[in-house]
């Protein structure tokens, strides 16, 4: 066991890395989604319309 | 919340209440230089008393419910009733920005001026009597100015004061009979209402405000009894209700600043004005623009300074590649994954996958900051609001209003905020067209793959991103045209009113914040969307079926047995390549599914799996076209073995050699057609979403997809056929349907616009 795990350890490092920073990465997008923010290129802050992109637009003329 | 003080900062737009409310909490919202920044509130607390919350309103002229900026404001000082406004009033334009204050005044909230841009008012040699306006006004005035932060802080405490133990009397009277029929109103109809807001109320109801009545639940027998005081006075004025409210507010403050405001040089123009002479005259208007346009692109995507060109950014972006593509990247994490004795399959996914991947967009960076850098130079000296303002006579030829081209504006940096900036657009079908065509401007997002086309195929060119600019433009002017002479959008265009800042030296702290803000919201996206999508990638083009057989597609053709030379001919044969050009790649699960796509784009010139691939990758996000394409090309198995690139140059070369390859030889012109089809076909998925909020309706919103593909799909296609008849090597078919597409567009533009003559504008 001791021998494959000296043997393997850079992958196991390296796997185990992988999944942390790519469960985080979904962690963030997911609480970002939760939280009004979108995945878009821009940070809302500083779009003018940042409050309003959180609830659908009136409906006006059909 | 208990113990708390809220003050809403209110003004005009392009009065510098943004300014201000950065300056006083801290906050980094951004400063725009044209209307319509602010479409909703935002809230902050002050820096020196956290007790004390600042809410920003958005601009507006008057409390009139004209606009979403005007409902937004007047909904929110009306039913969050803050303990104090402060009002910030542009002392350049003072008897403008005041029509709002005799209206904030009548709230029966304390008022105190932020009196701000005095020191231009000074600089100038104009006198405002500061004294005698607030004794004028009844409410305390403070001189500030916002930008370079003299007296803001004086302004709150001043705020604070009055929230906590002022009160602002209105001074102001109208005339006899319109007192009458306010006296009147106000006995009727709002005696149960606080006493400081009766009056407020009263003008309101006078002036047939729909929306007042509407909350006050007003009876039908009520309203025929104010109707009859509100006729009598109109009657007796010669003019209609709101007008006379106007009239009289214009009449009270022409008169209070006969006294108060002397003028050094009146009829002189300053020196803004003299810019603008030059720079919006009717003539010079569009050259200058294209020249500016051209110099932004130029020194931030153009051919490096290192090449003898002008770009900064092309230079700063290959230094960076030099050092992410080779010195840390590629080689550095490869030989030490491999030194750790890591599995190569993990040492492909993490260099040739993530690596590769991020890696090839975040080298685009500096080229990215160079531009933003730009661009917000030009919109904080007050340039950018002026272009709104050329483009508004020329939309308007068209039918098309100005308004719309403020959206653009916004999109250059994301398409999203440009998207929901469309929200200032009243008339609906002028707004839906507008959230259709917005994303036609090269976003931030876009930028990675006009620095890769001009980097790979055209050694730098600066032509190639200034085109990329120009064409996102005229897609948008010859859209906006065909458009409107379509019933769905036909109609006349909306008036477009709006104030051109003065001109003044850029304010580095908000130059520099909004470029920052741009840039950084790139790179943390390089680090969450586009790390997941590199690591599908690699997966898809890493691993496939080789004849029957499933696994890593390299290690799979390392097998004689399994790959074997009728294989390679089934495999020539299906991607349509000389046998001695087939890779592994080519049977990845990625060109398994993308090859059948490519049909789509073999008219433009592009019909090869790989750009098919990072064409509908970039759906996702649109770096992720070219992190696809660092991806792809970051083997080199010409020699038949696996061997990562030394540097980002040579990745991109082969970039160049395949686009060539599959175009028979026209790769700058297949390159082109590509770069034109991304950067006008649907946007990223996000920005999809944000045009289905928008539009509020499932139908609209894929009909916008549809018209932007269908779109990029015909210009890029005539771009591709008709550029083969110089560049050798035609169609006629081709040719032939090209010019069939083009005649339709020019039938489009050039018929005669007849349904402005049937419909209305709502």
């Amino acid at each position: 066991m001791l021998a494959w795990l000296s043997e393997n350890w850079a992958n196991i490092l390296m796997i185990v890395l992988l999944v942390l920073i790519v469960a985080l990465i979904v962690f963030r997008m997911v609480r970002s989604r939760k939280a009004g923010k979108r995945p878009c290129g821009c940070d809302c802050a500083v779009c003018g319309a940042c409050c309003a992109c959180k609830k659908p637009a009136a409906k006006k003329e059909p | 919340m208990e113990g708390q003080i809220r003050i809403a900062l209110a003004g005009n737009p392009n009065s510098g209440k943004t300014t201000l409310f950065n300056k006083l909490t801290g906050a980094n919202q951004f400063v725009g230089n044209w209307p319509g920044v602010t479409v909703e509130k935002k809230e902050g607390k002050l820096i020196v008393d956290k007790d004390v919350v600042l809410t920003d309103l958005p601009g507006i002229y008057s409390l009139s419910p004209y606009t979403l900026e005007e409902v937004v404001a007047r909904n929110y000082l009306i039913e969050e009733n803050p303990d104090a406004i402060l009002n910030i009033v542009d002392a350049t334009n003072l008897e403008r920005n005041l029509y709002l204050t005799t209206q904030l005044v009548e709230l029966g909230i304390p008022v105190v001026i932020a009196l701000n841009m005095m020191d231009l008012v000074k600089k100038a040699g104009d006198h405002i009597n500061v004294k005698e306006l607030s004794k004028q006004l009844g409410c305390k005035i403070v001189e500030i100015s916002a930008l370079k932060g003299d007296g803001v802080k004086e302004a709150a405490q001043a705020a604070i004061e009055a929230a906590q133990s002022g009160k602002t009397i209105p001074q102001h009277s109208f005339s006899g009979p319109v007192e009458h029929a306010l006296a009147h109103i106000e006995e009727v109809t709002v005696h149960d209402l606080p006493e400081e807001r009766q009056r407020w109320y009263a003008i309101k109801l006078f002036e047939r405000d729909e929306k007042v009545m509407e909350g006050l639940k007003l009876s039908a027998e009520t309203k025929a009894h104010i109707e009859k005081d509100i006729a009598a006075a109109e009657k007796e004025m010669d003019d209609d209700a709101e007008s006379i409210i106007t009239n009289e507010r214009y009449v009270y403050i022409g008169q209070m600043l006969k006294g108060i405001y002397k003028k050094k040089g009146t009829g002189k123009l300053s020196i803004s004005d003299k810019i603008d002479k030059i720079v919006t005259n009717r003539w010079l208007a569009l050259p200058i623009f294209a020249i500016v346009m051209f110099l932004v692109y130029a020194l931030s995507m153009g051919k490096s300074i290192a090449d003898g060109g002008i770009s900064i950014g092309t230079w700063l972006t290959d230094l960076t590649n030099d050092v992410l593509g080779e010195a840390w990247l590629t080689e550095g994490s490869r030989a030490i994954l491999e030194g750790w004795g890591a599995a190569p399959w993990l040492v492909g996914l993490i260099s040739d996958g993530i690596l590769a991947g991020v890696g090839a967009v975040l080298g685009f960076v500096p080229q990215m900051l160079v531009l933003f850098l730009m661009l917000c130079l030009l919109e904080d000296c007050g340039y950018m609001a002026r272009i709104a303002f050329i483009m508004d006579r020329i939309f308007r030829r068209f039918g098309l209003s100005g308004k719309s081209f403020i959206p653009m504006l916004v999109g250059t940096g994301c398409g999203i905020p440009g998207v929901m900036a469309s929200r200032t657009i009243e008339n609906e079908r002028d707004r839906r067209m507008t959230i259709m065509t917005t994303t036609f401007m090269p976003c931030g997002a876009k930028m990675p793959i006009i620095g890769l086309i001009a980097g790979a195929l055209f050694g730098g060119s600066t032509w190639i991103a200034v085109s990329a600019y120009f064409i996102g433009v005229a897609a948008i002017v010859l859209s906006g045209i065909m458009l409107k002479k379509t019933k769905m959008f036909a109609g006349d265009p909306a008036p477009f009113v709006m104030e051109l800042p003065s001109y003044h030296l850029p304010a580095w702290g908000n130059v520099l914040r909004g470029t920052w803000e741009r840039g950084w919201s790139f790179i943390k996206r390089a680090g969450t969307v586009i790390v997941i999508s590199s690591i599908v990638i690699w997966f898809l083009t890493s691993f496939g079926v080789v004849n029957g057989h499933f696994g890593m597609v390299e290690n799979l053709y390392e097998d004689d047995a399994i790959v074997t030379d009728e294989y390679v001919a089934t495999v020539a044969d299906r991607m349509d390549i000389p046998e001695d050009e087939v890779e592994p790649m080519d049977d990845s699960i990625l060109a398994r599914v993308a090859q059948p796509v490519s049909v789509v784009f073999k008219p433009l010139g592009f019909g090869d799996w790989k750009p098919t691939a990072a064409t509908v990758t970039g759906l996702v996000a649109k770096e992720e076209v070219v992190a696809n394409f660092g991806i792809m090309y970051a083997y080199d198995d010409q020699e038949g073995e696996e061997e990562l690139e030394e540097n980002g140059d040579q990745i991109w070369d082969r970039v160049a050699e395949d686009f060539n390859a599959f175009s028979n030889g026209h790769g700058r012109l297949a390159a082109f057609a590509f770069m034109i089809f991304n950067l006008l076909c649907a946007p990223c998925f996000a920005a999809i979403g944000a045009i289905k909020r928008e539009m509020n309706s499932r139908k609209w919103t894929w009909f916008a997809i549809a018209y932007q593909c269908v779109f990029a799909w015909i210009a890029a296609f005539i771009v591709w056929q008709i550029g083969r008849v110089f560049a050798g090597g035609l169609s006629v078919v081709g040719l032939i349907l090209a010019l069939l597409l083009l005649g339709f567009v020019c039938w489009m533009l050039f018929r005669p616009y007849k349904e402005s003559q049937k419909l209305t504008v709502k």
